[in-house]
C-alpha cells in the first residue's frame, strides 16, 4: 500500500467526481438525480480513503508522511509535493468528512442547476485537501486561491437575497490578502531558490525579512481566518450562502488561515511570530468580546453563528500564538472542534429554514413542542458552542487557556469574559427557538427531523460526544507534531525578537508592544 | 495537589500583571466559583428564579444537593484555604453577610418557594462562614442536616402547592390546615428543624457554626456571630410567616380551590415522612462530625492547629450557647403575634416603614441593579458595535469605502476620455507647454 499515492487520490478523486456528472445525460430530472449520487458516492469514498490513511498514520514521528514528489518545474525549484502530518491530517479528515454531509443536506433544498452544484462542490472539495496535503507553496497558494472560485459561484447562484453584493465582498477581500500572500511567496522564492516547504522550513530568514513575511502571509490568513477587524466579509457571506455553503465555509474555509499560521507563520518566522505576538493576542481579545456582544444582539440565526465563529477563531488565535504545547494543541483541537460544531449549527439553521424560510430569530420559538429530536440534536450541538465538559468545544477551550495562563493572565481572562458571553447569546437563541409557547400559525404544522436529518445529524453529535469524552485519539495524532513545531519555534528564537523590534521604526514597535 | 500546598504556602504568583500570594489568589478564584453555584451574595440572583422548575428538582438541586456543592468545594480545599488567612476572610465575610441578607429578603415574600429558597441561601451563607472561621466540620454537618430539613421543606411546599390547585402564591392560601393535617405536621417539622429549636438536627449544627464563629475571636468571626444570630430570629420569624399565612387564618382562596383541597396521596407523603424522620434524628445521629476528639473526618479537613475555632466552640460561655435557641424563641413568637395575634399589623409596619420594605420586597434590587449594569451596557454595546462599528467603521473604510472610492475616481477618469479631437489636442499641446516652460527654467 505504501507505492499507493494516496493523497493524490484523495485529493483529484472528488475532481474526477466532477467530470464525471458533466458527462451525465439525459432530462433534467435524471441529471439531478444522478449528480446527486454520483457526488455523495465520490465524496463518501474519498473520506473511506482518509479514514484509511489515518489507520496507518505513525503517531511517533513528526516528519511529513505519506510523500508524494515529482519535479514539475524542476529547472525553478517547483515540484508536485504532496504530504501530511499530524498538524494536517485531521483537517484532511474533517474535509472529507463534511463534504458528504453537505451533499447529503442539500439533497433536497437545492432544486435548481443541480448538476452545476455538485461540480463546484467537488471541485471546492478538493481545492480543500489540496490546501491541506500540499508541500509545495506554489501548489499551496494555487489550491488557497482555487477554492474561491467555487465558493463565490456557490454563493453567487444558489445564495439569498443579496447574494452578489456577498459574494463580490468575500472574492475580493480574500483576494486583497492573497495578494500579499503570493509577494511573500514570490520574495522567498528568490531568495531560496525553491517554494518547497519542508526546504522553507529549514531556511533561516534575517528579523527584518521575517517582519515583512510575517506581515504579508498575516494579511491572507487574518482575512481567512478571520481575525478583528478584517472579519465583516464573513456575516454577510454566510447569511448569502445556501446551508451547505455555510458549512463549508464555517468548517473548513475558516480553518485555513489558522493552519496557514501553523504551517508558516510559526515555524518560518519564529522571531516575528514571538514579536507580533501581543499584538495577535490583542485583535483575538478585542475579536472575542466584541463580536460576542455583536452576537448578542443579532436578530438573523446564521449572522449569530458567522459571528460566534469570528469570536470562537479568536480564541483559537490565542492559543496558536501561545508557542506551547497546550495552547497549539488546544487551538489545533478547537479548530477541528468547531469545524464539527459549527457545521452543525448551520445545518441546523437549515433544517427550519428549509420549512419555514426564514432566518429571523423572532419567526421562531416553542419548537420544542413540535419537534422533540430536533431540540434534542440543537441542544447538544449548543452545549458543545459553549464549551461544557463533555463536549468537544471544552477540550480545546480548556487547553487553549491552560497554555495561555502561562503566558499571560490578563489575556486569559479576557478570553473567559468572552467565553462566558457565548454562553449568554447560545442559550439565548436556543430559548428564544426551541422554548417558550408555540404560538405562530405556521409553526403548528412544522414536522421534526426526516430521517436523511437525522442521518446527518447523528455522526455530528456523535463526533462532538467522542471527542469530548475521549480526546486522546486526536492529541495523540497531534501531539508529536506540535511538540516539533514548538522545538523548532523555540531553537530558532534566539533572541530575535529584540532585534525585530529594532529595526522598525520606534513608534511602531511601541504600538505593537 | 493538597500535599504540595505547605510548599507553595507564600510563594508569589503573576496575575493580572500584579504580583499575588499564590494560594490566596487560587482560594479566592475557587470561593468565586463556589459563590456562584451556591448562590452567595452578588452570585445569588439565579437561585429564586430557578424555583420556577418543577417542584421535586428544586428539593433536590436548589437545596439539597447541587447548591451545596460550593460549600463543598471550600471543604475539600481546606488544606489549600488553611493556608490562605486572607481568602478565608472572604469566605467568612461574604458568608456572613448572605446569611442575614437572604434572610432580609425572605420575610416579605409571598410566593411560598421563593421564601424558601432565600432560605437556602441564607443557610448556605451559614455554611460558608463556618468554613471561613476553619470549622470545616461543622459547615459540612450543617450542610448534611439542612438536606434533610430543607428538602422536607420544599417537597412539603410542592404537597401544599398541589392541594391549592397549583397557587403558589401564600396571599391566596389560608385556614387549610385541617384539610392537610399530614402536611401540615410535616411542615411544622421542618420549620422547627430551620429554625434551630432544640432536639431538631438544625438545632445542633447551626449551634456549632454560631459557636464556632464566636470562639474563632477575631473581628470577622464576631461579624459572623453578629449576623448569624440576627439572621436566627429572621428565620424563624419567616418560617412560622410561612406555616401562619398557609395553614392559617381564613381561606383566602376561591371556593373552587378550597372545595379541592386534599392530602396528597402517599407517593407523595411517604417520602416526606422519610425526610421528616431524617430532618429530627439526623441532628444526633452524625454528630461525630463535630465531637471534639472524634476522629470522623480522618485526614480529608485539615485544620492548622491555630485555627482550632471548633474545639473553641465546646468551650464557650454558656449565653453564647443559648443565644441561638433564645432568639428562635422569639423570632417564633414575633411571627405568631404579628400574622396570628394581630394580623393587620405587618400591614401598618410595611406601610410605616415603606421604603425598608420595599427594599426587602425587591430583593435589594439586585435584578434592577444586574439589568442596568451588564444587561443593558451588554446589549447597548452589541448593537453600538454592530452598526456602527461593524457597519459604519469597519466596513465604511473598508470594503464599501474602498469600494465607493474606486468608484468615485473611475468616474473622474472616465470624463478625460471625451473622445472629442480637439480635448487631446489641447492637452498634448498644454503639454508641451509645461515640458518646454520646465526645461527653460531649469536653463
Amino acid at each position: 500500500m505504501t507505492d499507493w499515492p494516496i493523497l493524490s487520490t484523495v485529493t483529484f478523486l472528488p475532481l474526477l467526481g466532477a467530470a464525471f456528472i458533466l458527462l451525465i445525460r439525459g432530462d433534467e430530472a435524471t441529471i439531478a438525480r444522478n449528480s446527486r449520487h454520483v457526488a455523495l458516492w465520490t465524496s463518501v469514498v474519498a473520506f473511506g480513503i482518509c479514514l484509511l490513511l489515518i489507520l496507518d498514520f505513525d503517531t511517533t514521528t513528526a516528519e511529513f508522511q505519506f510523500e508524494e514528489y515529482a519535479p514539475w518545474l524542476p529547472e525553478f525549484g517547483i515540484g508536485y509535493h504532496l504530504g501530511v502530518d499530524g498538524i494536517s491530517v485531521f483537517f484532511l479528515l474533517l474535509t472529507t468528512f463534511l463534504v458528504p454531509i453537505c451533499i447529503i443536506s442539500c439533497w433536497e433544498a437545492v432544486k435548481t442547476r443541480v448538476r452545476e452544484y455538485m461540480i463546484a462542490f467537488l471541485v471546492l472539495e478538493t481545492m480543500m485537501i489540496g490546501v491541506f496535503s500540499s508541500l509545495d507553496m506554489l501548489m499551496f497558494y494555487i489550491f488557497f486561491e482555487g477554492q474561491l472560485i467555487p465558493m463565490f459561484l456557490i454563493i453567487g447562484i444558489w445564495g439569498g437575497a443579496r447574494r452578489v453584493y456577498s459574494a463580490y465582498k468575500f472574492f475580493l477581500y480574500t483576494l486583497l490578502g492573497s495578494v500579499l500572500f503570493l509577494l511573500a511567496i514570490l520574495f522567498m522564492y528568490l531568495q531560496a531558490g525553491t517554494t518547497d516547504i519542508p526546504a522553507l522550513m529549514n531556511e533561516v530568514w534575517a528579523p527584518a525579512v521575517q517582519t515583512w513575511l510575517w506581515l504579508a502571509l498575516f494579511a491572507s490568513f487574518a482575512v481567512k481566518l478571520p481575525m478583528w477587524p478584517f472579519h465583516t466579509w464573513l456575516p454577510d457571506a454566510h447569511v448569502e450562502a445556501p446551508t451547505a455553503g455555510s458549512v463549508i465555509l464555517a468548517g473548513i474555509l475558516l480553518k485555513m488561515g489558522g493552519y496557514g499560521f501553523l504551517r508558516f507563520s510559526l515555524p518560518m518566522f519564529p522571531d516575528a511570530s514571538e514579536f507580533f505576538a501581543p499584538f495577535v493576542f490583542s485583535l483575538s481579545v478585542v475579536a472575542v468580546i466584541y463580536t460576542s456582544l455583536v452576537a448578542l444582539m443579532q436578530q438573523d440565526m446564521k449572522k449569530l453563528i458567522a459571528y460566534s465563529s469570528v469570536a470562537h477563531m479568536g480564541i483559537v488565535t490565542i492559543g496558536l500564538f501561545t508557542f506551547n504545547a497546550q495552547g497549539i494543541e488546544g487551538g489545533i483541537f478547537q479548530m477541528l472542534s468547531h469545524g464539527v460544531v459549527s457545521a452543525a449549527l448551520f445545518l441546523i439553521v437549515g433544517v427550519v429554514y428549509d420549512r419555514v424560510h426564514s432566518r429571523e430569530i423572532a419567526s421562531y420559538g416553542g419548537l420544542v413542542h413540535r419537534m422533540p429530536v430536533y431540540a434534542l440534536v440543537f441542544m447538544v450541538i449548543t452545549l458543545a458552542s459553549i464549551g461544557l465538559p463533555a463536549t468537544s468545544g471544552f477540550v480545546g477551550e480548556f487547553l487553549i487557556f491552560v497554555g495561555v495562563f502561562q503566558v499571560n493572565t490578563w489575556v486569559a481572562m479576557l478570553g473567559l469574559t468572552g467565553v462566558i458571553l457565548g454562553a449568554a447569546y447560545m442559550l439565548w437563541l436556543y430559548r428564544r427557538v426551541i422554548f417558550g409557547e408555540l404560538t405562530k400559525e405556521n409553526l403548528k404544522s412544522i414536522t421534526d427531523l426526516k430521517m436523511r436529518e437525522i442521518g446527518f445529524f447523528a455522526p455530528l453529535v456523535v463526533l462532538v460526544l467522542f471527542m469530548g469524552i475521549y480526546p486522546k485519539p486526536f492529541l495523540d495524532v497531534l501531539h508529536v507534531s506540535v511538540e516539533n513545531l514548538v522545538a523548532q519555534t523555540q531553537m530558532a528564537r534566539t533572541g530575535g525578537a529584540d532585534v525585530v523590534a529594532d529595526l522598525l521604526p520606534d513608534a511602531l514597535a511601541r504600538a505593537l508592544r | 495537589m493538597f500535599a504540595t500546598a505547605p510548599d507553595v504556602a507564600g510563594s508569589e504568583l503573576d496575575f493580572l500583571g500584579h504580583n499575588f500570594d499564590a494560594l490566596t489568589v487560587i482560594c479566592i478564584l475557587l470561593f468565586v466559583g463556589a459563590m456562584g453555584k451556591s448562590a452567595q451574595f452578588l452570585l445569588h440572583t439565579w437561585l429564586p428564579d430557578a424555583m420556577e422548575g418543577p417542584t421535586p428538582v428544586s428539593a433536590l438541586i436548589h437545596a439539597a444537593t447541587m447548591v451545596t456543592a460550593g460549600v463543598f468545594l471550600v471543604a475539600r480545599c481546606s488544606p489549600l484555604f488553611e493556608y490562605a488567612p486572607i481568602a478565608l476572610a472572604v469566605v467568612t465575610f461574604v458568608g456572613a453577610t448572605t446569611a442575614i441578607f437572604a434572610a432580609t429578603i425572605a420575610i416579605t415574600q409571598n410566593d411560598i418557594k421563593r421564601v424558601i429558597a432565600y432560605s437556602t441561601c441564607s443557610q448556605l451563607g451559614y455554611m460558608f462562614f463556618a468554613c471561613g472561621v476553619s470549622a470545616y466540620s461543622a459547615g459540612m454537618f450543617h450542610l448534611t442536616t439542612h438536606a434533610f430539613f430543607k428538602a422536607l421543606l420544599f417537597l412539603g411546599a410542592g404537597s401544599v402547592i398541589h392541594a391549592m390547585s397549583d397557587e403558589q402564591d401564600m396571599r391566596k392560601m389560608g385556614g387549610i390546615w385541617k384539610a392537610i393535617p399530614l402536611t401540615y405536621l410535616l411542615m411544622w417539622i421542618g420549620s422547627l428543624a430551620l429554625a434551630g429549636v432544640p432536639f431538631f438536627s438544625g438545632f445542633f449544627s447551626k449551634d456549632v457554626i454560631l459557636e464556632s464563629a464566636f470562639a474563632a475571636a477575631t473581628g470577622l468571626g464576631h461579624y459572623a456571630f453578629a449576623a448569624g444570630i440576627a439572621a436566627a430570629v429572621l428565620t424563624a420569624l419567616y418560617s412560622w410567616r410561612l406555616i401562619i399565612l398557609t395553614f392559617h387564618g381564613k381561606p383566602r382562596a376561591d371556593e373552587k380551590v378550597m372545595a379541592h383541597v386534599h392530602e396528597s396521596p402517599p407517593i407523595m407523603t411517604v417520602p416526606l415522612i422519610l425526610l421528616a424522620v431524617g430532618a429530627i434524628v439526623s441532628g444526633y445521629l452524625l454528630l461525630p462530625m463535630v465531637g471534639s476528639h472524634s476522629d470522623f473526618w480522618g485526614t480529608s479537613i485539615l485544620v492548622l492547629p491555630h485555627h482550632n475555632a471548633l474545639e473553641g466552640a465546646h468551650h464557650v460561655d454558656f449565653w453564647v450557647k443559648a443565644l441561638p435557641t433564645i432568639v428562635a424563641v422569639i423570632g417564633i413568637l414575633a411571627a405568631y403575634f404579628l400574622y396570628m395575634a394581630k394580623p393587620h399589623l405587618p400591614g401598618v409596619i410595611a406601610q410605616r416603614l415603606r421604603p425598608l420594605y420595599l427594599f426587602s420586597y425587591n430583593k435589594w434590587y439586585f435584578d434592577e441593579l444586574y439589568d442596568w449594569a451588564f444587561v443593558r451596557p451588554a446589549k447597548y454595546l452589541g448593537y453600538g458595535l454592530w452598526k456602527q462599528g461593524d457597519g459604519g467603521v469597519i466596513d465604511g473604510i473598508g470594503p464599501d469605502g474602498v469600494a465607493a472610492a474606486a468608484a468615485a475616481i473611475a468616474r473622474r477618469v472616465v470624463k478625460l476620455q471625451s473622445g472629442y479631437v480637439y480635448h487631446y489636442a489641447f492637452l498634448m499641446l498644454a503639454g508641451v507647454a509645461v515640458i518646454i516652460t520646465w526645461y527653460l527654467i531649469l536653463g
